[in-house]
């Protein structure tokens, strides 16, 4: 039997086997309890920047024609005398910009594209009642000495006095580019973001964080109402955030008009060889757009949306949009998979990926996610990329397991492995050399933002979730999520509410964690037993002195010992210590872990044979796993029987294949 | 298990190969009639006589001795094979009270640890089984020597098995030839799927555009999974000559012929194979390698089961992929056997 033909058949074999679930999957519709039903929900933002705007797509020259209206209100304090607009396809138009000059690798988008993308404002006009202001003339591209021209400034011919609303007329040409990063074509594929004049974040004191593209950095804004309609050949299919309001086929084009409100973006898809899936799932018309020859992916997206819709509304406030769009990218444009934009995902992976493998739901279920953290509460991304990823990565973790049980990351070939371990493994591999709570530009590598703003903020709220109570971390995120819907929080509001929720140890965990490269490695590092003595030496008792001889203090079937353990850095999570007896009995022992050892004391009428600190495996940041647990001296060790047989079983079995 | 019976060439229908006659003892055998009246004859004739048997005679379930003697060789190079990664194990998790089985929770805490770890030992773990593997694979080619030794020669009329010894020597001067056979298909075979990669990716991208990458990637599966087809036929002809050569060299005794004379007789006796029973020798390897694959799957789906339990439960575990061990040596012996009645004499 030839090895490679067996290691083939043994993949098939196995695929086919678990081809209908694995054996841990969960079946069956999730149980759904409100996190948090008493605290109340804004039912709608603020509407402060709104886009009513017209776009005509050429699939042949890859550009966008655009224009329409904004308007914008200055919803500070403050009177504003300028406005920075974000003009991000400016990214895509040379080396010299922010985003293809950031000496990163290690994440996504390090590829150049092959045809360069851009956006040219060609009108910009302020409408004030009769009086129209041509602001064009006086646009800012770039700064002195540097080549971006992601982030505009636009010097106003007047003050905006705060609650005053102005109104903008914008007219526009986008390049879309080759797909470098989300955004642009493959082919006659086109995935369309970050693709108009976008007036950047005002804050409550009157400054605006306006950022240029960074090659890590997401995105921020305000809330509005968006009225889009887009116009494509007839024969391509769109897909666009917000339900269709209105649809016209006139001389060979087909004209869609998209109307969503409390939103901050709008990103559309158009390709002529989607194919259409649509479902009502909860009351949210779910539409999926797939490239032919994808029905099982499909399938698997519309199982996730089923589960996820029901789950993630309960723990973090209902989904409050009409319609849910996700948009599986064709294999040749898979960079433009895994993205967020308001009522539109982006999803991935691919064709033959089985099920047991489950990162289409991975993906399906983090990119849903995003409608919350990214979407609801919409951090600033720039400056606090975990408030959304982290956070998000947590809830993916937590509804992957949920759903899909200790096999949640992968359930293929008799291998379990959760998403929130390999989530944790990639946290503790990568280590805390940086601050996960710092800014999407700050980062020195891809993999330390990936590591840090993911996995490490994951893993750290996961492990506050299994220190102090699981329930008590849905209900903090369901109040946190709920009470910032359409907020824009920032870290202090997430610390502030899981002190109220959890607790001050909670809290100082997680301040420690985010903004002080907070760690924690416990160990025990000592274990000792011996039979029981009592003391020897003279004592004066009733008047008579006694002598006890060392040969005579030994206590019979009573054994002393003790066992050390140690918390090595920042962090301080209470734990629980196990003692194993020689007789098989087990016993547990608390400790708030405040101090940085603490030694059990052991008496039992057996002898202690081994201890493990955090048995459960609730410190999933622990540095070093391998050092939680010891044998005492003179013991023999469990070992590894199981490695060997495993071990013995393939070996033999890898043989046989390298002979006829 | 059961033999097809209508692949086995009625004996006498082809002329002896002239090695076939030097046989490994000096004093002449018999002739054979075949007829069935003479089979008690044979339990008077001369005991020590090795002798080629005859196709009809040729049985796996005759050796039972040389299937145990392949399962206990392999039992031994695997307990060395998995020896680095056993102690790798031990020595990290063997304190902890509960052992190695840690590494076999759900969700996999520490078994992520374990095998994320930064420091050298998963390389060094790796690359000393690859050797070990690769070490015990090509010594393997002298247990494969015996194996065919032992199947194809019997001693005196009634066939009995050879001495171990006597198999081993066999397999032994087998060496060189099996594993020069072994490396020039290896070599054909891993060309033929080289080119299968190659022309199945080519054949993907230029379906791309017009079907979607789904169906052009199906389209890629169906192309490979014909040039593995084809890889797997050369296979089963080297397997035919594998036999051939040793079957040769056993019964050529010590006065085996030069090297490269029993390599190209053997390639001569397994393409006049081809030409003759390739469909037959594809079924008969076929099935057997079906069987052997779902045996795997039952190991497998035994020790997912058997998860991180110890005791009694991975003991009756071993004995379970033992079996499966055993079993499946028991079915590559059969194919042997087969694969010997297949070149004939
Ligand atoms: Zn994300």
């Amino acid at each position: 039997m030839r090895l490679w033909a067996l290691a083939v058949s043994t993949v098939l074999l196995a695929a086919t086997a678990l081809a209908s679930d694995g054996p841990r999957a969960l079946a069956g519709p999730p149980v759904v309890t409100d996190a948090a039903p008493d605290v109340p929900m804004a039912e709608h933002a603020e509407n402060v920047a709104s886009y009513t705007l017209r776009a005509k797509l050429d699939p042949v020259a890859h550009t966008v024609h655009g224009g329409g209206t904004i308007t914008w209100r200055n919803a500070s304090s403050k009177p504003v005398s300028e406005l920075w607009m974000h003009l991000y396809l400016n990214a895509f138009k040379n080396q010299s910009s922010v985003f293809m000059r950031a000496p990163i690798g290690g994440f996504r988008g390090n590829r150049i594209p092959t045809d360069w993308g851009s956006i040219d404002l060609k009108k910009l006009v302020l409408v004030d009642g009769e009086k129209r202001d041509d602001l064009l003339g006086g646009v800012e591209l770039k700064r002195p000495g540097d080549e971006d021209e992601t982030d505009a400034r636009i010097p106003l011919p007047r003050e905006v006095e705060p609650g005053e609303q102005i109104t903008l007329e914008v007219e526009w040409v986008d390049k879309l580019p080759t797909i470098v990063e989300r955004t642009g074509y493959d082919g006659s594929f086109h995935m369309v973001g970050q693709w108009f004049p976008k007036i950047a974040k005002l804050e409550a004191d009157g400054t605006f964080a306006h950022f240029p593209f960074h090659h890590l950095g997401e995105f921020y804004s305000d809330f509005g109402t968006y009225d889009v309609t887009i116009d494509v050949p007839d024969g391509f299919i769109v897909g666009a955030t917000g339900p269709v309001v209105e649809t016209k086929r006139e001389s060979g084009r087909l004209v869609q008009r998209h109307v969503q409100s409390d939103i901050h973006d709008f990103a559309w898809t158009a390709w002529d060889k989607f194919q259409v899936r649509k479902e009502t799932i909860l009351g949210v018309d779910v539409t999926v757009l797939a490239p032919p020859g994808y029905d099982d992916h499909v399938e698997r997206e519309l199982e996730t949306m089923r589960f996820a819709l029901p789950h993630f509304g309960a723990r973090y406030g209902k989904y409050p949009y009409p319609v849910l769009t996700l948009v599986h990218p064709p294999a040749s444009a898979s960079e433009a998979g895994g993205m967020e934009y308001p009522t539109l995902i982006t999803t991935g992976q691919p064709s033959w990926l089985p099920r047991g493998l489950w990162f289409v739901e991975t993906v399906t279920i983090h990119e849903f996610g995003h409608q919350y953290f990214y979407g609801l509460a919409a951090s600033n991304e720039d400056a606090w990329p975990f408030l959304d990823e982290g956070l998000n990565s947590y809830a993916e973790n937590e509804a992957m397991r949920a759903w899909k049980g200790p096999g949640s990351g992968l359930d293929f070939a008799g291998l379990a492995i959760g998403d929130v371990e390999a989530q944790s493994e990639r946290a503790r591999h990568f280590g805390h050399d940086e601050k996960i709570a710092q800014g999407a530009g700050t980062f020195a590598t891809g993999s330390a933002y990936g590591a840090l703003v993911y996995s490490r903020a994951a893993a750290l709220l996961e492990t506050i979730a299994r220190a102090y109570g699981k329930e008590k971390m849905d209900r903090a995120l369901g109040v946190y999520m709920r009470k910032f819907r359409f907020k824009h929080p920032t870290p202090k509001d997430l610390i502030a509410t899981i002190r109220d929720e959890i607790g001050p140890g909670a809290a100082e965990n997680l301040h420690a964690g985010l903004l002080e490269k907070g760690w924690v490695d416990y160990a025990i590092t000592q274990t000792s037993s011996h039979p029981s003595r009592s003391a020897a030496g003279m004592f004066d008792r009733d008047g008579k002195r006694e002598t006890i001889s060392p040969d005579k203090t030994l206590n019979p079937n009573r054994y002393d010992g003790y066992v050390l353990v140690v918390r090595r850095g920042t962090l301080r999570f209470p734990v629980e210590i196990e003692l194993v007896s020689t007789d098989g009995s087990r016993s547990r022992v608390k400790w708030d872990g405040q101090t940085e050892s603490y030694r059990i004391p052991y008496s039992g009428s057996s002898a202690l044979r081994a201890a493990v600190v955090d048995p459960d495996e609730r410190i999933l940041l622990d540095q070093h796993p391998e050092n939680d647990f010891a044998t005492a001296p003179g013991h023999p060790t469990a070992g590894a029987p199981r490695v060997l047989e495993r071990g013995m079983f393939w070996a033999a079995t890898l043989l046989g294949g390298l002979t006829p | 298990m059961t033999e097809p019976r209508d692949d086995t060439p009625a004996a006498g229908e082809e002329a002896q190969p002239a090695t076939a006659t030097a046989t490994a003892t000096a004093s002449s055998t018999e002739p054979e009639t075949g007829a069935p009246s003479t089979r008690d004859d044979r339990d008077h004739a001369d005991d020590d006589t090795l002798r080629a048997l005859e196709p009809d005679e040729i049985r796996a379930r005759r050796r039972p001795r040389a299937i145990l003697f392949v399962w206990a060789w392999e039992l031994a190079c695997a307990f060395l094979i998995a020896t680095p990664i056993h102690s790798w194990a031990k020595s990290v998790w063997g304190a902890h009270p509960d052992g190695d089985a840690v590494l076999f929770r759900p969700g996999g805490h520490a078994l992520l640890s374990w095998l994320g770890d930064d420091g050298p030992a998963l390389g060094i773990v790796f690359r000393t089984t690859l050797i070990a593997l690769a070490v015990f694979g090509v010594l393997g080619q002298i247990i494969t020597g015996a194996l065919v030794a032992s199947l194809a020669t019997g001693l005196g009329k009634r066939g009995r098995p050879p001495s171990m010894t006597l198999s081993l020597r066999a397999g032994i001067r087998a060496f060189f030839p099996l594993l020069s056979v072994g490396v020039l298909a290896g070599a054909l075979e891993g060309s033929i799927l080289g080119i299968g990669l190659a022309v199945s990716s080519s054949t993907d991208h230029a379906l791309q555009a017009s079907l979607g990458d789904a169906r052009a990637f199906t389209a890629r599966l169906a192309v490979l999974a014909l040039f593995a087809g084809v890889a797997l036929i050369v296979g089963i002809i080297a397997d035919l000559a594998r036999v051939a050569v040793a079957r040769d060299i056993a019964l050529a005794g010590d006065r085996p012929a030069p090297m490269l004379r029993s390599m190209r007789d053997g390639l001569v006796a397994a393409a006049s194979t081809t030409r003759r029973a390739i469909g037959r020798a594809t079924l008969a390897w076929g099935w057997r390698t079906v069987l052997s694959l779902a045996l795997i799957w039952i190991g497998a789906r035994a020790g997912d089961i058997a998860g991180g339990r110890g005791g009694g439960a991975l003991w009756l575990l071993f004995v379970v992929h033992q079996l499966v061990i055993l079993a499946r040596a028991g079915l590559r012996a059969s194919w042997l056997a087969n694969a010997l009645r297949l070149v004939g004499r």
